[in-house]
């Protein structure tokens, strides 16, 4: 399920319905990604062109387990500091679109879906509408509207593309040159800043810039830049 | 002067001039940004302020030729906390009005963000390109933006740094009104003149400031 290429994360889910074992396996993947400290993009994508649209649970006996499981991962998801990446080829509902919203960026082609179906767990709602706005996720969670590719794209949910695995690979190799830290700090500052008042939230956004600006990173990005070289990152 | 002001009845223009250095901010174009609106702040007379840069553009963002020259990260805080230029800016009580042409880039597009509103030549170029030489957003760009567009559009454009254009801008809610190079300097005092004649701007500005807080 995980493979790790240098700075590169790949985690690729084989089933399209979310079961209480799965959950648990992508825990585990989370917890051991939080502590991987040379990983700086996470992919995530499906070997189905769905992206677990399914769930296996019927309300009976293992549904507080299940239930459990799957909150307990997307919080976990939802800890990681690096960028990550999701893979959307097809229909992205239920737990799928939970994860999707956890990622950072969501590369697909025109056959994406995007769609509430069922279960809103890990705080679904609340993130789909920061990422594209109040009216649109009402429409989506409460409406029933599914969402087609290109209105996905319009509103910045997903940029569709004709290969979106080799375009995704493209993106990660161009995103893992640059400094870790700082984008890592950019992603914390927009995400934890969302649920501030916007003095509060320009006050950590300072006081994250403070801590990069200790960095080897920065000092090694401003020397390149000023030297007309490639910067060389250690995410120090 | 790295600043030049321009005063037409109630409106200023506060044009950014270092246009060598395409209107790139340093110590002491930030330090005048800061007195000019502590200046306009305190100035009862005044009504809007329309902020631009002089030559090619309207900021390439932070001078990065001064950098490691200024003080410890612990002095550069307190400084920050004395004299913040980008909260005086963003909490201004005059309407500001951000005109753009050619480039605004990294702290350039964030000062613009801090604005009320941003008109913009068919020829502006954004970017938030901080990542890739190891720093972040940090005059207000991480909470602006996903303010102005949606989280989804502000993530991908302080993560990935890409350069986007006038009419991505518009589309993404970041700016509100497109014209042609040679119209923007006649379509942003029109602007200006027609806030003027809205005798309740003050009310609606601090409510619509207080909504996306």
């Amino acid at each position: 399920m995980l493979s790790i290429h240098e700075q590169i994360a790949t985690v690729t889910l084989t089933a399209t319905t979310m079961t209480t074992q799965l959950a648990a396996q992508l825990r585990d993947v989370a917890e051991q990604l939080q502590y991987a400290e040379q990983v700086s993009i996470v992919i995530i994508q499906a070997t189905s062109p769905h992206f677990l649209p399914y769930v296996e649970d019927d309300g009976g006996v293992g549904h507080y387990a299940f239930y459990n499981q799957v909150t307990m991962m997307l919080e976990a998801w939802a800890r990681l500091p690096q960028v990550i990446m999701a893979v959307i080829d097809g229909a992205c509902a239920q737990i799928g679109l939970s994860i999707a919203c956890l990622a950072d960026l969501r590369i697909g082609s025109e056959a994406t879906t995007i769609a509430h179906t069922g279960l809103a767990l890990g705080g679904v709602a609340k993130r789909f509408s920061q990422l594209v706005g109040k009216g649109v996720a009402m429409h989506v969670f409460v409406g029933g509207h599914v969402m087609d590719a290109q209105e996905a794209q319009l509103r910045g949910f997903l940029r569709v593309e004709a290969s979106p695995q080799a375009a995704v690979e493209q993106l990660a190799k161009q995103l893992s040159a640059q400094s870790k830290i700082a984008m890592q700090y950019t992603k914390e500052s927009i995400l934890r800043g969302s649920d501030l008042t916007f003095q509060q939230a320009l006050l950590h956004e300072m006081d994250l810039y403070m801590l990069v600006q200790t960095s080897h990173d920065r000092l090694e990005g401003v020397e390149a830049y000023l030297q007309k070289r490639a910067p060389q990152f250690k995410g120090e | 002067m790295c600043i030049e002001l321009e005063r037409h009845g109630a409106i200023l223009i506060v044009t950014l001039h270092r246009p060598a250095q395409l209107n790139a901010i340093d110590a002491s174009l930030r330090d005048a940004l800061y007195e000019t609106f502590c200046n306009v702040r305190d100035d009862e007379s005044l009504q809007v302020v329309i902020l631009r840069g002089s030559g090619k553009g309207f900021c390439a963002g932070a001078d990065l030729t001064e950098f490691g020259e200024a003080n410890t990260v612990l002095q550069k805080r307190r400084i920050r906390l004395q004299h913040d230029v980008w909260e005086v800016i963003r909490t201004c009580n005059k309407f500001t009005i951000a005109m753009l042409h050619g480039f605004a880039i990294g702290s350039g597009l964030e000062l613009a963000m801090l604005c009320d509103v941003r008109i913009a030549s068919d020829d502006a170029v954004f970017a938030l390109p901080e990542a890739a030489i190891g720093m972040m957003p940090a005059a207000g760009g991480t909470q602006s933006l996903p303010r102005l567009t949606n989280l989804a559009h502000a993530m991908d454009l302080a993560l990935t740094g890409r350069r986007f254009y006038a009419e991505q801008a518009w589309q993404y809610g970041i700016v509100q009104q497109i014209v042609p190079r040679d119209e923007l300097v006649r379509t942003v005092m029109q602007y200006a003149e027609h806030v003027l004649t809205q005798s309740q701007w003050r009310t609606l500005q601090r409510e619509i400031r207080a909504s996306t807080d």
